[in-house]
């Protein structure tokens, strides 16, 4: 799943960043408020991390301008306002979610789940694709009751295609969702990843739960 | 000093009325006692008369028929009256028997107008005495002195009698006695009876008062908008009601202040405290290379100088607010202080790639305290380093003229519109909307710097051109031997950043 973090003070910026590459998300990172627009506008964000107070333009605009621009990304406010009138403003002005500071990074992690369970309208956070289980909470996943050894990267790609399980899932979507610009752009990495990932799941004996679609990607489930 | 406005509303009309009853009631007595006196008078001076007419003259010789006629009230035992008739030349005819060797002072009248006056009687009782001087008459009709009888020439001359009764006032003082007692009585009641009717008209007047001071009771920081009602009030306490008012809006503004600067400190101390909370929480989420935890408390440490900075100039401005700054002044090199306010600020300002242009007067001096000087100019440099745009130029200029030393301190890449660098002053103002800068930036150096400079008897102006050129100018007395620098400008050198 793929975030953006909008946050001018380094150091929270920083570590917001690098608490949720750690817990398996592809993060950018922008720290003035007409960069994060950029950004926010350009790509299909999962979940906007979001600043209020911002040199440039401030966070009320960037969300305006968010939800007029139809990017139906779910934003987590974080500020240091704290009165019940900017709470509700907040949420009013189409935020999803608001976090005060100082906060907890373990509880920021788990709105942002939460946030991203909201976005593909996964009410359980345990996916179950047939025989497939995985826990995006714990970050585990298991095939018929065995867990998988999977590397982070393997997982990300395993959790947003089960999310959108059933569905054709492109090369594009894995770019825009699994990888941040951090990431090296090697073009053939997705299918090297896919390529990884199948064997693990699919071991000998097993049904095949990864379908490719020739020309459009591939689809992830028990066939019909 | 009495305390209760009752009581003293109280007394005041019980003293005002017992004043108008006092009056009142000597004015009614001397007026009833005159009465009385007079109405006695008359009794006594027609008794007198009657008396007159028993005394006739026959020949050279007076006679009286006054101890026949009317012996009786002269003798009697009980409160008799007394008389005495004498002649002119001071020979007594007749008397009280009880009056021998009783010698009254000389009393003279006539029947016209015969002399009245009070006396002790001889047997002590009080009493008033009568005087008439007359002449008896020939045929038993006293005739006045000086109007002859018609035969009376060839037989004797007319002669002067003078008769004095006297008669005691028992009676006369009883009544005035008990008119006296009446009147104490009579007015005493009215007294208390005027209190009486006072206290409760004090007590229901004051009770718009009261009812003030339950409303007042009930006020606290909370309620502080909420004014006094006074549709009710009388007048008087309108006014006070009315200055309240104004003294609980005065309150709310300074109270909707503070709870603003507060809710100001706990926000800026937040977001350095998130940032903390953050990175020490990322670097303790899984074991680290030690280049990692290294640069973890680095980043710590940065936070906690930031934050410091913060709370150095909260506390400067709580001092300065409180009236506890004062300015401990010694003679220092303006160049000196500079120089130690750029120290820390070299690094960052190396690292955003600024240029500095560095033109101070080598030989300048002022009387300043030089811990405050520090504080201000490297709150001003500090705002110049964070608001410069990268790779943008910062000048300091710093000269004197007429006894006034002028520091400007400019930076490039400026966001703040022309209007908009008074509202910088403003503690926690950043200028627009959203915010510059955070961290140690939390709105309070531009404020903090003019409060210290006020209280070093300089002057902090700011202002920015539309080409994005920021600048501070601070204008110190200094000492007059450097007027001759003003003509030759002091060193301008160009450097980096970690040159100075």
């Amino acid at each position: 799943m793929r975030l953006l973090v909008i946050e001018d003070y380094a150091p929270i910026r920083n570590a917001v960043a690098q608490g949720l590459r750690e817990a398996g998300f592809a993060v950018d990172e922008a720290a003035e408020g007409r960069e994060g627009l950029w950004y926010a506008k350009g790509n299909d964000y999962d979940v906007i991390v979001l600043d209020l107070m911002l040199p440039g333009i401030d966070g009320w605009t960037i969300l305006e301008q968010l939800r007029a621009a139809g990017r139906r990304a779910c934003v987590l406010v974080l500020t240091a306002k704290d009165q019940l009138e900017d709470r509700v403003k907040g949420l009013d002005s189409g935020a999803d979610d608001y976090l005060v500071k100082p906060f907890a990074l373990a509880e920021l992690l788990a709105r942002v789940r939460t946030l991203v369970r909201r976005k593909y309208d996964l009410p359980d956070p345990v996916l179950r694709v047939a025989d497939l289980e995985i826990d995006t909470a714990a970050r585990t996943a298991r095939r018929g009751g065995r867990l998988l050894d999977l590397t982070a990267r393997e997982f990300v790609l395993l959790e947003y295609s089960a999310a959108r399980s059933g569905q054709v899932v492109s090369r594009t979507d894995v770019w825009q969702h699994v990888y941040d610009f951090h990431s090296d752009s090697q073009s053939n990495v997705v299918d090297v990843y896919v390529g990884y990932l199948r064997k693990k799941i699919e071991a000998p004996g097993l049904a095949k739960l990864i379908h490719t679609r020739r020309g459009q990607g591939y689809v992830l489930g028990a066939l019909p | 000093m009495i305390r209760s406005l009752r009581t003293r509303l109280l007394l005041g009309v019980g003293a005002g009325s017992m004043a108008v009853l006092v009056v009142a009631g000597l004015v009614l007595y001397a007026l009833l006692r005159a009465a009385l006196v007079g109405e006695f008078d008359a009794s006594l001076d027609a008794d007198a008369r009657t008396l007159a007419t028993l005394v006739e003259q026959e020949g050279t010789r007076v006679k009286s028929e006054m101890a026949e006629r009317a012996m009786e009230r002269f003798q009697r035992a009980a409160r008799p009256d007394y008389y005495e008739l004498r002649l002119r030349d001071g020979t007594v005819l007749e008397r009280s028997t009880r009056l021998s060797g009783h010698d009254w002072e000389p009393i003279a009248g006539t029947l016209e107008r015969p002399e009245i006056r009070f006396a002790t009687l001889p047997d002590g009782r009080p009493g008033r005495m009568i005087g008439v001087t007359f002449t008896p008459g020939r045929d038993g009709d006293p005739v006045a002195p000086d109007e002859p009888g018609p035969d009376s020439v060839a037989a004797s001359l007319p002669m002067a009698v003078t008769l004095v009764l006297a008669r005691d006032t028992l009676d006369l003082d009883r009544a005035l006695g008990r008119i006296r007692m009446l009147l104490v009585v009579v007015f005493g009641a009215a007294v208390i009876a005027a209190l009486a009717i006072a206290a409760p008209i004090v007590r229901v007047g004051l009770r718009p008062l009261r009812a003030i001071s339950t409303r007042i009771e009930a006020i606290d920081s909370r309620t502080l908008t909420a004014p006094l009602a006074s549709a009710d009030a009388p007048a008087e306490v309108q006014s006070v009601i009315d200055c309240l008012n104004g003294l609980l809006r005065r309150l709310d503004a300074a109270f909707r202040r503070e709870r603003a600067f507060s809710a100001n400190v706990a926000h800026e101390l937040r977001t350095p405290l998130a940032g903390l909370l953050g990175t020490i929480e990322v670097a303790l989420t899984r074991p680290r290379e030690a280049a990692e935890y290294r640069h973890a408390l680095a980043t710590c440490l940065e936070i906690c100088r930031q934050t410091e900075g913060i709370v150095e100039n909260l506390l400067s401005l709580a001092r300065i607010d409180a009236g506890q700054s004062a300015a401990h002044r010694r003679t220092v090199r303006l160049d000196d202080v500079l120089g130690r306010a750029w120290t820390p600020l070299a690094g960052p300002a190396e690292s955003r790639g600024l240029g500095i242009l560095w033109n101070v007067d080598p030989d300048l001096t002022a009387d300043t305290d030089p811990d405050k000087l520090l504080l201000i100019l490297r709150n001003l440099l500090d705002n110049a380093v964070t608001y410069a745009d990268s790779g943008g130029t910062i000048d300091v200029v710093a000269k004197a003229r007429d006894g006034v030393a002028t520091i400007v301190i400019g930076n490039t890449g400026s966001r703040l519109a022309p209007h908009e660098v008074a509202r910088a002053f403003d503690r926690f103002s950043r200028g627009d909307a959203s915010r510059q800068a955070t961290g140690s930036h939390a709105g309070l150096g531009l404020p903090l710097s003019k409060e210290l400079a006020g209280l070093l008897g300089a002057s902090l102006s700011a202002t920015s051109d539309d080409g994005g050129r920021f600048e501070v100018r601070l204008e110190i007395p200094c000492h007059g031997e450097v007027e001759r620098t003003t003509e030759q400008p002091g060193r301008e050198s160009r450097m980096n950043a970690n040159e100075r």
